[in-house]
């Protein structure tokens, strides 16, 4: 039985038929997809260094063209989510990005800004999520945050942790079973929550 | 069954290439698929829970729709860089136009085109530019734009994925767009164009370090003495102004 909401469930779905659509010359449905995760790479990138404002916009828009370059096997490599798939992707273009400019990394912990649909239940989430997370041990803690908030690869997770990629990775197994398993104690696991 | 590492396992599902046995593994394990799907569904969770201020979101939604408005572009790009003229021709509106004829080896020509994107909102005050390029002999193209003392490479892009901004390099003997879809044009703002353009041709493909090199120039000299000291080095150099409205 899954542990997120139907609503998690429905996003992956969701985001297939968006990328099929946007594939089939839709570009509505690239946008509504791409819409969803603005966000989430907006957060990445402002980890790894990519300022707001016109810099995080040039950054965007070199990320939608590499995004419409690779449309015609997307789906094909789109294993099991788009949110996996487009860290990816923010990574290898911050790379790319970095050699131009070094700007230091934020550490901040929740994302910035509001959200026009259910902030209070985002909020909810992200308070839900800080909990849950500080009561991981210490390495995990660790893992969680330089892979799942500030979006760094697995080899990189490893040199900040003093670890392997392949510890790291059971790391992130691990460490999902158990926020799953916190979230679900707090409620986080009902249709309609937090979508 | 012996499962792949887990390193392995994250790997493909990001969609990196992975040894071929452990994509036939997926097909069979529904454990390890299992697995994934648990930090498939985390993932999303964390990306769509993610906030944005709204004034943002809505800039940047502007931002995918005007890519996004030209979809033959993403996904027959090497088609659209044949048609690339055509295309423009239909799309922009062509404020000037500026031809120099230089030397018969290498670069023979070229048009520097300025333009209103046709799907912008008014209020963002953008234009765009491209260039349209004649070589005699087969060139590879690097370009730079103009800001003040700062030289901005614009080709070879840093993405890999867009190095070349869509053509085939290096360019055969004849005419070419630079980029070669409108998709990938040139923009600034309308209240601070480039004062210029560096455009250098090579017969072979330049190495980092002579983009370096070129950079390190345009950074310590004078604008007025820039196009010498260029063609002194590099033959193939052109210092072009941007047409003005």
């Amino acid at each position: 039985m899954p542990w997120m909401p139907e609503s998690t469930e429905a996003a992956l779905q969701r985001d297939r038929i968006l990328l099929e659509r946007w594939r089939s010359g839709a570009a509505d449905a690239g946008c509504e997809l791409l819409d969803h995760y603005v966000a989430y790479v907006r957060r990445i990138a402002g980890r790894h260094g990519v300022p707001a404002g016109d810099e995080f916009e040039e950054f965007w828009q070199d990320l939608v063209l590499r995004l419409m370059q690779q449309l015609p096997t997307l789906l094909d490599r789109l294993r099991t989510s788009f949110a996996g798939y487009l860290a990816w992707q923010v990574r290898d273009l911050v790379r790319n990005w970095r050699r131009h400019r070094r700007p230091p990394v934020s550490t901040e912990f929740e994302p910035e800004g509001r959200e026009s649909a259910s902030p209070a239940a985002q909020a909810a989430f992200w308070e839900a999520l800080r909990d849950c997370s500080g009561r991981l041990p210490p390495r995990e803690q660790s893992v969680f945050e330089h892979r799942f908030l500030s979006g760094l690869d697995l080899g990189e997770v490893a040199t900040r942790v003093g670890s392997n990629a392949n510890a790291v990775a059971q790391a992130v197994f691990r460490l999902v079973r158990r926020l799953r398993d916190c979230l679900t104690a707090k409620g986080f696991d009902g249709p309609g929550d937090l979508s | 069954m012996n499962h792949p590492d887990p390193e392995q396992l994250l790997r493909y599902a990001e969609g990196e290439d992975v040894p071929a046995a452990v994509a036939s593994h997926m097909v069979e394990c529904d454990q390890c698929t299992a697995a994934l799907a648990d930090v498939a569904r985390f993932e999303t969770r964390l990306a769509t829970s993610s906030t944005l201020p709204d004034g943002e979101r809505a800039a940047l939604r502007r931002v995918t729709e005007r890519l996004l408005a030209t979809p033959a572009a993403a996904r027959r790009p090497r088609l659209l860089a044949k048609l690339g003229v055509a295309v423009l021709a239909a799309a922009a509106v062509l404020v000037a136009t500026l031809l120099l004829w230089t030397s018969p080896d290498g670069l023979v020509g070229f048009d520097v085109r300025r333009y209103d994107p046709a799907n912008v909102v008014r209020s963002e005050r953008l234009e765009r530019f491209a260039l349209d390029v004649r070589v005699d002999a087969s060139r590879w193209v690097a370009l730079w734009q103009l800001d003040g003392k700062v030289g901005k490479r614009l080709m070879p892009h840093a993405d890999p994925l867009l190095r070349w901004l869509g053509s085939e390099m290096p360019l055969p003997a004849g005419p070419h767009r630079v980029p070669a879809a409108e998709v990938l044009d040139f923009e600034f703002p309308s209240n601070q164009p480039p004062t210029g353009l560096v455009l250098v041709t090579f017969e072979q493909e330049p190495a980092e370090g002579t983009l370096a090199a070129i950079e390190q120039m345009i950074a310590t000299t004078a604008r007025d003495g820039l196009q010498a000291a260029m063609a002194a080095k590099w033959p193939e150099a052109r210092v072009l102004p941007v047409p003005g409205r």
